[in-house]
């Protein structure tokens, strides 16, 4: 317990470097669920009518899930250098899957009878997509989300490999100098944030589609 | 109205005719139930009307219109469809789902809220369902908000497949007899897809009986079920064919003026023939009376059962 007691004073006594590591990892994950959310949604959409695109894409995209997060990170630095931008586009890649991977397949296995009765009544292409499909899908998009968020916050843990910067750094440093309580300025940052950022993404989809699933 | 002429389907060149060479005339303001086995053709047949399928030989009028010379998401609009397991759309409330074609078609919100209004109490649900999921209904009060959702735009024409097949055979009979005062009132050309030959009997103004693609016989219920014309029709229909007849009929229309002996059993006068034999039977009596609002109205005898 003392060194967790270390840990925290040691943030209380270094309140600068702290925040800044905490904004680097928070901006560092945010920007690339972001662009995962950008390229991913719009992705699964144009995909879903085209079964060609859809399984090169899917394709794709399970073969970068098999990467660890450290490969891709280390694959970015000899295209990219080291800093902020690098790690960015690792962990977009990161998130880019079960983003993906859930719109689409939430998207295509939306109700076939809500589909058809959409159809019979009159519904154009568009309108069925737009106004059954995707909100029908929107659960299972914003469950992609949630995975992709905790994977993304663990993964920037690593950044500091690629000079990214982020709480990773107290670990690298904790490791370096065999200081525990600095390791663990860390990694308990990192955990506190991950099973918050579960439980707010949890609670706001509890919130978003109680009104429908519930009795 | 609705025409077919000379109507075929193939799925894929050189395969067999789901629907083959198919002619038949639905007049406007009446039902008609497309009836068979599983693979006649029935539910194909039904979706060629509003396009859901191409036919592949063979033209189809609705109202005048040749249906492969309009645009089809337009044209659907204009008929109503109710399908088996209705689908609902799960995210939006039960005033959305039925005001859906109206708002496709740029109804004013108030003009969409009354009309949700009529058609909820039309089928027989409280208003107060409007504001609900369809989650928190149950299949039945479901089935009925389908048929309310196709109602919506007061369409001339309605396509029902198989409407009634997912409900509990007690509500499936209950709806089954409010869904035809409904179309009483309603007054809308039907064409219904079912595989059950009672449902046919009870809803169709005409019944259609089909076997690979074709029309066997085309006739009222009563010629159906009283001269089949061949033995595959006969089997259809059932060995209790003469029962199912009697069902067509209500004691008020056969009775004979009241007289004065008190028979053992009473019935209503809107009770069918079928029902009313049963009770001469369970009373053992060749006669009941007919009773509408306490007052004997007339007296129904075996005889004049057996004799329609």
């Amino acid at each position: 317990m003392s060194l967790v007691l270390d840990a925290l004073t040691w943030i209380w006594n270094n309140p600068a470097p702290f925040n800044r590591a905490l904004i680097q990892h928070l901006v560092m994950s945010g920007a690339s669920l972001l662009i995962a959310l950008a390229v991913g949604l719009p992705l699964a959409v144009l995909i879903i009518s085209r079964q060609t695109l859809a399984t090169v894409s899917i394709n794709v995209v399970n073969a970068l899930r098999t990467l660890p997060s450290l490969v891709i990170l280390a694959i970015m630095m000899p295209f990219m250098g080291i800093g902020l931008a690098p790690s960015i586009v690792a962990l977009t890649i990161l998130a880019l899957p079960p983003i993906l991977i859930n719109a689409y397949v939430g998207l295509r296995d939306v109700d076939p009878d809500a589909v058809e009765a959409a159809t019979g009544m009159g519904m154009s292409r568009s309108q069925i997509l737009w106004k059954i499909r995707v909100p029908l899908a929107a659960p299972a998009m914003f469950a992609g989300l949630r995975t992709a968020a905790v994977q993304v916050l663990a993964g920037a843990t690593l950044a500091p490999f690629i000079g990214g910067g982020g709480l990773g750094d107290f670990i690298v440093a904790g490791l370096g100098i065999m200081d525990m309580s600095r390791l663990l300025v860390g990694a308990l940052t990192i955990a506190v944030l991950a099973l918050l950022a579960e439980f707010i993404l949890a609670l706001t989809e509890k919130l978003l589609f109680a009104e429908r699933t519930g009795a | 109205m609705i025409t077919m002429n000379h109507v075929s389907k193939r799925f894929g060149d050189g395969s067999a005719a789901a629907v083959d060479d198919l002619s038949m005339v639905v007049p406007d303001g009446e039902t008609v139930a497309l009836v068979g086995p599983s693979g006649c053709g029935k539910t194909t047949t039904m979706r060629m009307i509003n396009r859901l399928i191409e036919p592949t030989e063979g033209r189809i009028m609705v109202a005048g219109e040749d249906v492969r010379k309009v645009d089809p998401v337009q044209f659907r609009r204009r008929i109503g469809y109710v399908i088996q397991q209705v689908g609902l759309f799960s995210h939006m409330t039960i005033a959305q789902n039925i005001g859906a074609v109206p708002k496709l078609l740029g109804w004013d919100a108030s003009k969409i809220k009354r009309r949700n209004e009529e058609l909820i109490e039309l089928v027989g649900l409280d208003t107060s369902m409007l504001s609900r999921y369809p989650r928190q209904l149950s299949g039945g009060q479901r089935q009925r908000v389908g048929v309310a959702r196709a109602l919506a735009a007061d369409p001339p024409v309605l396509l029902m497949d198989e409407p009634f097949g997912a409900i509990d055979p007690i509500a499936r009979t209950r709806l089954q007899n409010e869904f035809r005062a409904i179309l009483r009132r309603v007054k809308k050309t039907v064409v219904m897809v079912t595989h059950d030959i009672d449902e046919a009997v009870r809803l169709g103004d005409r019944i259609a009986i089909m076997r690979a693609g074709k029309i066997v016989q085309y006739d009222t219920p009563d010629t159906i079920l009283s001269r089949p014309v061949d033995g595959f029709v006969e089997n259809f229909v059932g060995a209790d064919r003469a029962l199912k007849r009697l069902s067509l009929f209500e004691a008020r229309n056969v009775m004979s003026a009241p007289d004065e002996a008190v028979a053992k059993a009473q019935v209503s006068g809107d009770t069918d023939l079928r029902d009313a034999l049963a009770a001469m039977i369970a009373a053992d009596a060749d006669r009941v009376d007919v009773v509408d609002e306490g007052t004997k109205v007339g007296t129904l005898t075996r005889e004049a059962v057996f004799a329609v």
